[in-house]
Formats: structure tokens, sequence, C-alpha cells
């Protein structure tokens, strides 16, 4: 555990701008959702029809009269657990199926596995993961025992499609470390294929396929919306930022302005903090990998100043 | 190079094979059944749904039920709709003009100021232009349509500009009613593939101009205009047409949002509709025909590399 604090403060110096800007977003994301949790019942209703903001009810009450803030921040909660749920899940099965590939390349699995990715990314994203909520239906799923619950349906479906892009990305990563001296040296001394590939391999995939999982949330919080928003997500009763949003247009309320905008910007905040941090990600790697500046601008130290001579190799390898 | 093209061609064809049989036979095994939307005096009664099942012709067996849907594709038949028996062809014939004309309009909207601005903000790197440029971009990249599309329904008020307020008519109908309602959806649904082009147009400008044939160009005199026009514009091109295939992607699923808002009868909300019904005959019509425009579309972009770039086409003959 030594290690721990250090690589995480050298993490955080080289965020720059966009990258603190983005921290601070999601923190004031999940800020929010906090407080309005403790704020009150997302369910109860507290005034007779929409109320304005005020001290009592910050964000306003909704068409019913429930407390606005407490049904954002519930809202947000719902969607950031079913975000971090399908990156996760993403992620796992993604690298799993890229490394496979990637350790096979060229072979006959890796062109299956391929295929299999490549079929599945010949629909746009969003209208895949439609498709796969068409499949599994609107109810609970049971699986015997196991209950598959609304969320985690959605989850599970937003999820399965951002598969296809970790599977690329840990692919790519795959072929060019596999290539590297080390893993030569490694299977030289005899150590077995297995142990190579999980304790070495695995290391150096996983920074890239990470620095993918940030803008993937970004969509995933996206989606999220969009899926409660068209009514295929999570029921209404239940508030997600998708389903809020929706209810506001449904009910035209032209006066009302707090009703859309206040979930909206939150909504805003989760996607775009994810995205400046995911930008920052890429902006580091980038850094890295030319060593001399690209950008006749040269202002401001360059974000890692020792390089890696394998960065450079990634470069021009792939 | 024809016989790259012709390869890429069947390539596009064999894909989209894997994805109608891959979501056929995952519809028709999922645990879903379509026959539990119906009315209860049909779903509830065994007699009445294996009357129901034997009139679409779900109880023969599942090889046959996939045979006839790929021999009715090829013929343009996509079978009824389980809803209410209409032909899903001529559904999703009348729907998807209104969806492309809509993307067309977006991509317009959105290609034309982001070539303007990320051109400008190249040429001003690092002044004031070029950062409220990258915030701009990065703002409108985080929007999502759909809220966009409700803070405009809340907001704006004439309702010649609304297609939701049954102001909808179709192109033929009344080209400048059809082009004005459809205004402010395709400004919202462009607004992401905006921001993409400029942020993309200005990293490939910055990194042309920063190569060595730019600095070769003007030492050789040409113009400001002219490097910009002959040497940087050309080498910009070819990492935007990278984020062509992310783009279309977008606008594509950006449409089911933005129509569904909107109430713009298009492929979006023909869809929506139909997995919200559970209909699965419309909805896999509706998801073969999209996949169908992306793949097509995906095609071209590939092929729009070799017209720009002459390199990968000297790449092409040696191989």
């Amino acid at each position: 555990m030594p290690e721990r604090p250090r690589l995480r403060a050298r993490h955080l110096r080289h965020l720059g701008v966009a990258g603190w800007t983005g921290l601070v977003l999601v923190l004031l994301y999940l800020l929010v959702a906090t407080v309005g949790r403790l704020h009150g019942s997302p369910t109860e209703l507290v005034t007779l029809g929409p109320e304005a903001p005020s001290a009592a009810h910050p964000f306003g009450t909704d068409h019913l009269g429930r407390d606005l803030l407490a049904r954002t921040a519930e809202g947000a909660w719902t969607s950031l657990w079913i975000c971090l749920t399908s990156v996760g899940f993403a992620v796992v099965v993604g690298t799993a199926i890229g490394m496979t590939a990637g350790y096979r390349y060229g072979g006959r699995l890796d062109t299956l596995l391929m295929r299999g990715v490549e079929t599945v990314q010949a629909l746009p994203q969003f209208i895949f993961v439609m498709f796969v909520i068409g499949l599994m239906g609107t109810g609970d799923m049971h699986f015997g025992p196991v209950t598959v619950g609304n969320g985690l349906r959605v989850a599970l479906a937003i999820g399965v499609g951002f598969v296809p892009y970790f599977a690329r990305v840990a692919r790519g990563a795959t072929v060019v470390e596999m290539r590297e001296d080390y893993v030569v040296n490694l299977r030289g001394l005899g150590v077995p294929a297995r142990e190579i590939v999980f304790r070495e391999v695995l290391v150096n995939v996983l920074p890239p396929v990470l620095g993918q999982a940030f803008l993937a949330m970004a969509i995933a919080v996206f989606a999220e919306g969009g899926l409660s928003f068209l009514g295929l997500g999570v029921p209404a009763p239940h508030p997600t930022l998708g389903n809020l949003v929706a209810d506001a247009g449904g009910q035209i309320l032209g006066d009302a302005w707090w009703y859309a905008t206040l979930p909206g910007t939150v909504l805003v905040l989760g996607i775009l903090g994810f995205n400046l941090l995911g930008e920052a990600y890429g902006e580091r790697d980038r850094n890295r990998g030319t060593r001399f500046a690209r950008s006749p601008r040269g202002g401001g130290t360059p974000a890692v100043p020792a390089v890696p001579p394998k960065a450079t190799v990634t470069e021009e390898t792939t | 190079m024809a016989t790259y093209i012709l390869r890429r061609a069947l390539g596009v064809l064999v894909v989209m094979f894997a994805v109608v049989s891959g979501m056929f036979l995952l519809l028709h095994v999922s645990p879903v059944s379509p026959v539990n939307q119906l009315a209860p005096q049909i779903a509830a009664d065994p007699v009445a749904r294996a009357a129901f099942e034997h009139a679409h012709g779900l109880d023969r067996p599942l090889v046959v039920q996939y045979g006839d849907y790929l021999g009715g594709l090829l013929t343009g038949d996509m079978g009824t709709s389980l809803y209410d028996g209409s032909d899903v062809a001529d559904q999703v014939g009348r729907a998807l003009p209104v969806s492309l004309e809509l993307g067309f309009l977006a991509a317009l909207l959105a290609g034309i100021p982001a070539v303007l601005l990320g051109t400008w903000s190249a040429l001003r790197q690092g002044r004031t232009v070029d950062h409220v440029t990258r915030v701009v971009t990065v703002v409108a990249m985080s929007l999502p349509g759909y809220w966009l599309a409700v803070l405009l329904l809340v907001s704006v008020d004439d309702p010649d500009y609304l297609p939701s307020a049954g102001g909808f008519v179709r192109f033929a109908e009344d080209p400048v009613r059809n082009v004005q309602v459809l205004l402010l959806p395709a400004l919202v649904l462009g607004l992401g593939a905006f921001a993409m082009v400029t942020r993309s147009l200005r990293g490939g400008l910055v990194e042309a101009y920063a190569s060595d044939h730019v600095a070769f160009a003007r030492a050789m005199g040409s113009s400001r205009t002219q490097v910009l026009r002959r040497v940087a514009l050309r080498g910009a091109v070819v990492p935007t047409l990278t984020v062509a295939g992310v783009l279309i992607g977008g606008l594509l699923s950006g449409t089911v949002l933005v129509e569904n808002v909107f109430q713009i009868p298009g492929l979006g909300q023909l869809m929506v509709t139909a997995f919200q019904r559970q209909d699965y005959q419309l909805a896999l019509g509706g998801c073969v025909a999209t996949a169908a425009i992306f793949l097509l579309l995906n095609l071209v972009v590939d092929l729009l590399y070799l017209v720009v770039d002459p390199r990968t086409r000297q790449g092409l003959a040696r191989a």
C-alpha cells in the first residue's frame, strides 16, 4: 500500500485546467446528489402544484408538488449507479474479449471475436442499446433465483453497447505489448503464458482502457438519460435525470422554467465533468507519446517530463 | 482500386447479413413475446393466442421463419406489423425520408460553421478565439439534445417553428414550411456534430501547420491563403474524416431522441413506438434500415479517404 498515495498525487498534479474543471464538476454533481438526498423524500407531496425555487425547496417543486431537489438527487444517484455498473461491466468483459483476441492476434479466434464486435457496431450504439432493452422487455427478469431488477437491466444493456469499444482498445494495446521485449524475455525464462498475460500485460493494457472509461461514463450518463427519457429506462415513479427532463417536457408548464432547467443542469454537470476528465486523460497520454512538442505554442511545461521509451515505441508501432 | 471498392462493398453485405441474422434470432429466442402485448382477451386465452400465432406464422419452425424473412427482405418485404397489421416496409419507407432530411439538414447546419470556426481558431492558435472555441465546443458536446429540445419546447412560443404542435408538413407538400419546422430540431441535432468537427478540424490544421510541408510551401513563396487551401486543409481533412464514423452514429442516435421530443414522424419515432409496443416485426425493420444506412454511410466515408488522400490510393496499388 505505500505506493498508492504517491501515484494518486502524481496523477492529480497533471490534470491540467480541463481535468481540474472536470473533477470539480463531477464533485458538484455528487454534492447535489448527496445534499438532495438529505434534503427530503423524493415522493412526498410537499406543495400544491408547481412552486418556484425558494429557501424551503431550492429547486422548486414539480407538477405534483414533489420537492425537485430531492427528486433530482435521487435521479442523479440512480443515474450514477447505473452508469458505473454499465461501464464497469463493459470494462471487464471488453478487456477480456480484447485481450483474448490480441493474444491470439491473427488467429481464427481473433477473427471470430473481431467479426462479432464489428457486427455489434453495425448499429449506432444508442440504437443497439434500445434493441437490447427491447430484447429484455421492460419488466423484471428472473433467472432461476436471480432477479434482474430494472436498474440493473438498463445498466447491462448500456454496458453491452460499450463492450466493442473496450474490446478494440484492449486488443490494440495487447497486440503492441505482446511484441515488447519484456514479454519475449519472460517467455524465454520459461514463465507460463497465463502469468505473463495476467501479471505483466494486463497492467499495461489497463491504462488506455481506463482512459476510455471516463469518456464512456459521459456517454453512459447521456444514454441512460435518453433511455429513461424515451420511457425505455427506469420507469416513471422512480426518478432518474432522464425521466425528470421528460416529465418537464410532457407537462409543458410555460412559466415553470425551473422544472426542465435545474435537473437538466445537473445532467450536463455529469456529462461535461466526465468528458473533461476523459479529455485530460487523453491529453496526458498524447503528451507522453510525443517527446517533441508538436505544436509551436510551446508554453507551459510538458505534462510528464520523463518520457518512458516504451511509450514512443507504442506510438510508432500502432 | 475497383477491386478494393468491390471487396469493401461485399464486406458490408456480409456484415449486413450477420446483423440481420443476429437480430432476427435474438428477437425470436428472447423471453419477451409480442403476443403478451395484445389485448387481454387474446393474450390470456390459449386458443386465441394460438390462432394469432398461426395467422402471423409464429408457430412455424424458427428456420422456416428465418428463411422466409430473409427471402422477403431481398424482395423488399419486411413482413407486417404485429400491432396493427400494417406493412412494415411501407411504414419504414414513409419514415425514412423524413429522418434522412433531418439528418442532412443537421449535418449542413453543423458542417458549415464548424469548418469556419475550426479554421479560424487554428489560425489564431492560443489566442482568445481559440480558447473560447475550445470551451464552447466542449460544452456543446456535453449538452444532451433531448434536454435542449425540451428547453426549446418550453421557451419557444411560435408554433411555426415547433413541429410538435401538429405543425409538421412533408417536404413535398410545402417545402418552405417543412424546412422552417425542421430548423430547430436540426439545430439541436447538429450541435454535437458541430463541436466534434470543429475540434478535429482545428487539431488537424494545427498539426498540419507544424509540418514541414507548410514551412516549405511558405518558403517557396505561397501566400497564406494558398497554403491554407492547398496544403493545410488537405492534411486536416483526413483526421476529420476519421471522426465522421462516430459522427454519423451520433446523428442517427440523436434523431431517435430529437424526433421523439418534437414529434417528427421519422424512423426514430417509429422505432421507439415499436419497441414500446414490443412490435417486433416493425422494430426489426427499423433496425435493419438503420444498420443499412449506417453501414452505407461508413462505406462512403471509407471511399472518401481515397478521394481526399492520394497516399491511401498509392497504398492500395502496392498492396
